[in-house]
């Protein structure tokens, strides 16, 4: 058949059309797919909450944070941890479901469960426990008995029910692309390097900063 | 007219297995007011994950489906007995009806898909399973409609059955990720057949749904993770972790009676040729108790491999396409479970039962002929003997005492 001619063979039409569908049909899959990821990626991107201007405040109790960050609405949020010891420890369901519906005290709230509070109630989805340098050879020693944790050569990385917890340094300190919010107990303050008070002054990189008064454990 | 009577006939039927498996299923389902086993984790997970995008406190690496499914039995029945357990009573009962029609649509004898319903009917794991939470009852369920619907689409050409067929094997794949390995196996098929029939343009229906529609539907499932401000590279990075995290699953992470209880119950290489069982005594009063067992029917269960074998022979002697996707499907899903390096459990098991007894079925009608039905009402007997062990019915010790005396009661 010469180029340009037209067929008269209806069995030729007909595996044309099969073929035309045939690629339609992949093609829009395709598209589909692409378009719920993208459709995903932008709906948890635009999730994410923050607050409307860079805070710095001091707490009382560690677990104050919760109501902090609750009437502040943050949502979705990357939070990195300033103390030598990092503790997270499941909280009584009634209390998470309370907690979720209403504002106002939370029970049972204590200094070892409200961070699981707060990735439980769509607060956090990711933590950073920053370690004090000088802490690290013992933090490395004690995580490293644990088979399911991984360590990259520069920070482990674990999970709480699914929660990416990474365990580091102030050297290994990420760069992030969102600012976030910030835990720091000031006891250890002083055994955080220049970067880290970089790191707490920068409005671009943080806006809930939390200051608690704790005490040291040596 | 004949064709309306044929239609009206196999409705009824499957109508009828329909109310016979939920029945059986459903009966005395509220006796057990407290969350039992793991219904304890997967009641809370349904609300946490549905309404805030958390996986905990359930085993938070598994995909997510389940919890959709648990959500919508506790809004539907409430947060009571009924609410945890009535979606697997459903789905149980759903699987049964779903595996006679994917036999009569490619068994070429006329009673093998009714003895293999049957079968599973009344399968003392397969009731005890759907009398609770676990996702291997939605899981079997979606499978065997992923099957059943992949080959309608193929001799029947609608593009409805394949879309179908995609949804099925998306779902699957949200409840199990070893749902990959059948699914993978299922797509090879009717690609293979698809290009014969028709050429290179033959491959967009098993591309298009065995492979772009069952990814949104899995990535769907996350919707409530998303909602929690993760991104797609975070999704990614979630599932090395979730990997990572299954494979560090051992039995020292349970408490000593959990330990104890599940130990009993491991190993998928048992499953048919050991008997294996775990359960507890619920109550006892002279010569009555009551008991609830997790255990394989080995009676009938040890029959499964060997019929399997007889399939595959036949398969390829006549080169029958439907007798090998049977055999491979099985094997597609037992294969991975028994090269697992982590502890796999019984109820594991629950997803091979369409396969395996589709296997039984066809090797009870074409080689045992006369004895077919006898072997079958006698295979049907033997369960519905073990009913009560698998549901806390209360028992005369005289006539089930020996019995009980050879399965593994953990709390005696």
């Amino acid at each position: 058949m010469n180029k340009g001619e037209e067929t008269e063979d209806p069995a030729y039409d007909t595996r044309v059309t099969q073929d035309r569908t045939a690629i339609g049909r992949v093609l829009i899959a395709c598209a589909l797919l692409a378009v719920a990821a993208l459709v995903l990626d932008t709906c948890g991107r635009l999730s994410r909450k923050y607050s409307d201007g860079h805070v710095v405040r001091r707490i009382e109790r560690p677990w104050d944070a919760f109501s902090v960050w609750r009437d502040s609405g943050v949502q979705g949020r990357t939070l990195f941890y300033f103390d030598r010891r990092f503790r997270i420890e499941p909280i009584a369901q009634e209390s998470i479901e309370h907690a979720f519906a209403a504002k106002g005290p939370v029970p049972d709230l204590t200094e070892r469960n409200f961070l699981f509070l707060a990735m439980n109630t769509r607060m956090l989805r990711a933590v950073y426990h920053v370690v004090p340098e000088k802490y690290w050879q013992e933090v490395k020693e004690k995580l490293f008995r644990y088979s399911h944790v991984l360590y990259d050569g520069r920070s482990f990385r674990l999970t709480e029910d699914g929660v990416p917890i990474i365990v580091t340094t102030s050297r290994a300190l990420p760069v992030s692309g969102e600012p976030a919010l910030v835990f720091l107990n000031t006891a250890y303050r002083d055994d955080y390097d220049d970067a880290v008070q970089a790191f707490l002054d920068d409005t671009k990189r943080t806006d809930i900063v939390l200051l608690w008064n704790g005490t040291r454990e040596d | 007219m004949e064709r309306d009577t044929g239609r009206l006939n196999i409705l009824l039927i499957l109508g009828a297995l329909f109310l016979a498996a939920f029945l059986v299923r459903f009966y005395n389902i509220g006796a057990v007011t407290v969350r039992a086993g793991d219904e304890g984790p997967h009641i809370p997970s349904a609300s946490n994950y549905v309404e805030r995008g958390y996986f905990g406190p359930d085993a938070w690496y598994h995909p997510p489906l389940k919890h959709f499914i648990h959500y919508l039995g506790l809004r539907v029945f409430g947060n009571n007995p009924y609410g945890w357990r009535m979606m697997n009573v459903v789905l149980g009962s759903a699987t049964v009806v779903m595996t006679l029609l994917f036999l009569r649509e490619n068994l070429p004898l006329k009673k093998a898909p009714y003895f293999s319903a049957g079968l599973l009917l009344l399968d003392p794991l397969h009731v005890f399973f759907s009398r609770s939470t676990v996702e291997e009852v939605p899981f079997a369920f979606f499978i065997t409609a992923a099957a059943y619907f992949m080959f309608r689409g193929i001799r029947r050409r609608g593009e409805i059955w394949w879309l179908l067929c995609g949804v099925s094997w998306g779902c699957a794949f949200a409840l199990k990720w070893y749902a990959l390995g059948i699914a993978a196996m299922a797509v090879l098929l009717a690609l293979a057949v698809e290009i014969k029939r028709r050429g290179w343009s033959g491959m967009s229906l098993p591309v298009t749904y065995g492979l772009v529609v069952p990814a949104v539907i899995y990535m769907s499932a996350y919707i409530p993770w998303f909602l929690n401000g993760h991104s797609i590279a975070e999704w990614f990075r979630m599932h090395q972790d979730a990997l990572r995290e299954m494979r560090n699953v051992n039995l020292e992470r349970f408490g000593p009676t959990q330990m104890l209880f599940f130990s009993r119950i491991a190993g998928a290489s048992r499953w048919f040729v050991q008997p294996v069982s775990a359960g507890f005594e619920m109550m006892r009063s002279g010569e009555r108790a009551a008991y609830v067992f997790i255990m394989n029917n080995l009676p009938v269960w040890i029959w499964v491999l060997p019929s399997l074998c007889a399939v595959f022979v036949v398969s390829l002697k006549k080169r029958w396409t439907e007798g090998l996707f049977i055999v491979a499907a099985f094997s597609a899903l037992y294969v991975p479970l028994l090269a697992v390096q982590r502890p796999i459990f019984l109820y594991s098991s629950l997803p091979l039962l369409p396969f395996a007894f589709s296997g039984l079925g066809y090797c009870l009608e074409r080689y045992c002929r006369q004895w077919s039905v006898p072997l079958f009402i006698a295979f049907m007997l033997w369960s519905a003997f073990l009913y009560p062990l698998t549901t806390g019915i209360r028992i005369p010790l005289a006539v089930y005492g020996p019995i009980v005396e050879r399965l593994t009661v953990i709390n005696r």
